[in-house]
């Protein structure tokens, strides 16, 4: 089966989960080196740990911003707890096929990303201090 | 021989194809896999008698050379010497200024380490936008150590780096002059003998044009590896004159490379065992020499084959893609870029027909920032590669142009 197939190639062309959040909570950018893919984070997190409000900028290849969206489209109302011990595969399966080593890390530069930044949401921090990483 | 038999009816070669006038040239990976590789700019394959060579190197010769004083030593270094002198003789030179290193980086590295010492404050060393980091990076962190500025030569207007263009920027300061003589992206190549140089070192990265060409009369310094002409990875050659390499620094110390070492101070040997410390490379040695001696006769005939070859690849690539850098290539590259696709989708698409592209900045960050490219693809041709090959590239093509529209 063809990795460009008719699911990831959809999620490529119509993205989800796209923009830029105001009143995100944290807000992170990610790269992966291999092929220059970029991704911005936002995410709006309660004091319960419930994601209120995900939306991500992205840049790249068709892998990692297809990879970007499938994870997006479903992140509204989870718990951090569920996305951080979210496996890798959870994304990779929606490939349909094995990816290469080198382009595994596309398809998970969102999840990466999106893990960074529930991380980064938690440490504690002055009120006023900038979000950015 | 897949090369002959698997297209009956449109052969896969003209009968002025080299393989016809080297019925030898056989190629166990091609003709086991079916592949269209077209990443030879990144490493070309190894013919039989390559693989043989260092096979039975180690079959009937492996011992530590320059070392033993029984027979079977001495045979291992007649054999790392032999090397030695093959190399010499295709690129005209002493065997004395031939250094064999582990690739084309170790050789630039240490040409930048031996100029080093005639480096002052306020020299210029000059190379161009278009190089490969393995060239660009030492002599920019040559330039940071000595306080020396690092001129980078820019482009042309037509995306490509010229001996004139070159020129513009050489001054009275210029203390090196470090400049590839066919780029791995652009696909152009230089005369660098055109180099007016006046009293400054010439450094040749000749990783990519060593195939076309032997020769480099006005360089201080030639470095190329072993890989990129059908001999095996891990091996690369400096070559230099004799009274540049006399006073030149070792990069690496250790064995082999001594003249005397007491508890306070060492003192080095002379080259090429001065820059060459540690147990060499000796089977790849072997194996490159057995490249240069298996590719010598047919050089000519095949860089007119690529050449053909490449422009036939050219006229498909833009049918789909923008080609980058100058309109006329020199060498058998061609980099390009395809709106909507992603340099890295279009080289994993290609792959589904069995064409092996490159994607990426190709080791030239510097080059794509101010092509405000992020990567590109790049095909590169050697004469083994077939008219078949760019039906598959072109069928690829078309997919991606398909699936990205």
């Amino acid at each position: 089966m063809s990795l460009y197939g008719e699911h990831v190639m959809d999620h490529f062309k119509a993205p989800r989960g796209r923009g830029t959040l105001a009143n995100a909570t944290v807000k992170l950018d990610d790269t992966n080196p291999l092929c220059g893919d970029k991704i911005t984070v936002h995410l709006r997190i309660d004091e319960d740990g419930i994601i209120l409000g995900a939306l991500h900028e992205a840049s790249g290849c068709a892998i990692s911003q297809a990879g970007s969206s499938i994870l997006f489209e479903e992140l509204a109302g989870k718990n951090i707890r569920e996305v951080l011990t979210m496996p890798n595969d959870a994304i990779l399966r929606e490939f349909g096929t094995t990816l290469s080593v080198s382009r595994v890390k596309c398809a998970l530069l969102g999840l990466a990303a999106v893990k960074k930044a529930i991380i980064l949401n938690a440490e504690p921090r002055p009120k006023d201090a900038s979000v950015n990483k | 021989m897949k090369l002959f038999s698997k297209n009956p009816v449109k052969p896969a070669v003209s009968a002025a194809s080299p393989l016809v006038a080297f019925p030898s040239a056989n190629f166990p990976l091609l003709a086991a896999q079916d592949i269209a590789y077209l990443d030879n700019g990144a490493t070309t394959q190894k013919p039989t008698v390559v693989l043989d060579a260092m096979d039975q190197y180690y079959r009937t010769a492996n011992a530590n050379v320059h070392r033993g004083v029984y027979k079977l030593a001495d045979t291992s270094t007649q054999a790392y010497e032999d090397a030695r002198n093959v190399v010499a003789k295709y690129l005209d030179v002493h065997d004395d200024e031939v250094i064999f290193t582990s690739g084309a980086t170790h050789s630039l590295n240490l040409a930048a380490h031996i100029l080093s010492k005639h480096v002052k404050p306020g020299d210029e060393i000059l190379t161009t936008i278009a190089e490969h980091h393995a060239l660009f990076v030492p002599f920019q962190q040559l330039a940071l150590r000595t306080g020396a500025t690092f001129v980078v030569v820019p482009l042309t207007d037509e995306q490509s780096i010229t001996v004139a263009q070159i020129n513009k920027y050489v001054s009275s300061k210029t203390c090196i002059i470090a400049v590839s003589a066919m780029s791995n992206v652009l696909g152009y190549a230089l005369d660098t003998s055109k180099i007016t140089k006046g009293s400054a070192r010439l450094v040749v990265d000749a990783a990519q044009s060593i195939r076309h060409t032997k020769h480099y009369p006005n360089a201080d310094f030639v470095a190329f590896s072993a890989h990129k002409i059908f001999g095996p990875q891990g091996v690369g050659v400096l070559q230099s004159r004799r009274e540049l390499l006399k006073d030149g620094e070792p990069l690496i110390t250790g064995g082999a490379m001594i003249q005397t070492v007491s508890e306070i101070k060492s003192t080095w040997t002379v080259a090429p065992a001065r820059f060459e410390a540690g147990t060499p490379n000796v089977a790849g040695a072997v194996g490159l020499a057995a490249a240069i001696k298996f590719y010598e006769p047919l050089r000519k005939n095949a860089h007119e084959a690529e050449m053909a070859l490449t422009h036939k690849a050219q006229a498909i690539v833009a049918k789909y893609c923008n080609i980058i850098g100058p309109e006329i290539k020199d060498g058998p590259i061609i980099s390009f870029t395809m709106k909507d696709a992603h340099a890295h989708d279009i080289a994993q698409a290609l792959d589904a027909y069995g064409v092996c592209v490159r994607a990426g900045h190709h080791c030239c960050q510097p080059l794509h920032a101010v092509l405000k490219v992020d990567a590109s693809v790049r095909l590169s041709i050697a004469f083994y590669n077939t008219e078949r090959d760019l039906e598959r590239l072109e069928a690829g093509l078309k997919s991606v142009e398909e699936l990205f529209s």
